[in-house]
């Protein structure tokens, strides 16, 4: 889905921000706090591509594309008939949040602050592009972190430290 | 002296039970892909559970494969449920036994 779209400059600065050493001093993390509002800091490359990603995830949502729909377990696993009834009930207030937390995802990746709510709305969109690159790569339990991550999966890795990040600037556990 | 009451019927009292009126249990299942940080942060955003019970709940359906969040009636669960496929989480919901 954006091995075509990425040049071999951008993926290779992207791996180098992955996984080179820190010299000297910590470097801060991606997100930055002030006050009761926080904002995210990254490279031109990572902002790019992380950006082109997730309008890519966000088109998919608008059309209603499959890809854009992990596969998730029925909620009512032994009655059919009512999980279809209630995946039909909440289908479209689910597009119009993905859509809308996938723009702020857009405009927070483009500098802008965001409160506590903007906050947890990015963490969630963030977490639907990396679920939806998670599909697209094959993701399962036996799935491990490459020595050569494909374009793909250094996006899918991309993602995870930023939403780590997220989690944690949100309040959540560094586990 | 008049003779003691009989104890009244409580079953007739609160009618009979049904299977609707039997709790349902809200189902959090594991996943690949979701990390354990972000389910923490959900479940406790969620249910207002603390650290710790969400990391139980958390770590009960790493290891098992599922976890019971909690029970209630089937608008609650189904509430509950739509709140975690928001946060990207696999979930759904069944009968108390």
């Amino acid at each position: 889905m954006t091995g075509g779209e990425l040049s071999a400059e951008l993926i290779a600065e992207l791996e180098a921000a992955l996984t080179g050493e820190p010299a000297g001093d910590e470097p801060p993390g991606p997100v930055v706090a002030d006050g009761r509002h926080w904002h995210v800091e990254l490279g031109p490359a990572e902002t790019e591509i992380l950006t082109l990603v997730a309008g890519g995830v966000r088109l998919l949502v608008a059309a209603g594309d499959d890809r854009a729909v992990p596969a998730s377990p029925p909620v009512y696993p032994h009655d059919p008939a009512r999980d279809a009834a209630f995946r039909a009930a909440h289908a479209e207030e689910t597009r119009a949040r993905r859509l809308a937390e996938l723009d702020l995802l857009a405009a927070v990746l483009a500098g802008q602050p965001v409160d506590q709510a903007g906050l947890l709305a990015c963490v969630r969109a963030l977490n639907d592009v990396r679920r939806v690159l998670a599909a697209v790569i094959g993701v399962d339990e036996h799935w491990r972190v490459p020595d050569e991550p494909t374009p793909d999966e250094a996006v899918f890795l991309a993602c995870g430290w930023l939403l780590s990040a997220l989690v944690v600037a949100a309040g959540g556990p560094d586990l | 002296m008049p003779a003691p009451a009989a104890a009244p019927n409580l079953a007739q009292m609160v009618g009979p039970t049904t299977d609707e009126d039997r709790p349902w249990k809200v189902v959090l299942w594991n996943d690949p892909v979701n990390t354990t940080s972000l389910v923490v942060l959900a479940l406790q955003q969620l249910f207002g559970f603390d650290r710790l019970q969400a990391e139980h709940i958390m770590w009960e359906a790493h290891h098992n494969g599922r976890a019971v969040v909690r029970s209630g009636p089937r608008e609650r669960a189904e509430a509950d449920v739509a709140g975690l496929h928001a946060w990207g989480l696999s979930a759904s919901v069944e009968r108390d036994a």
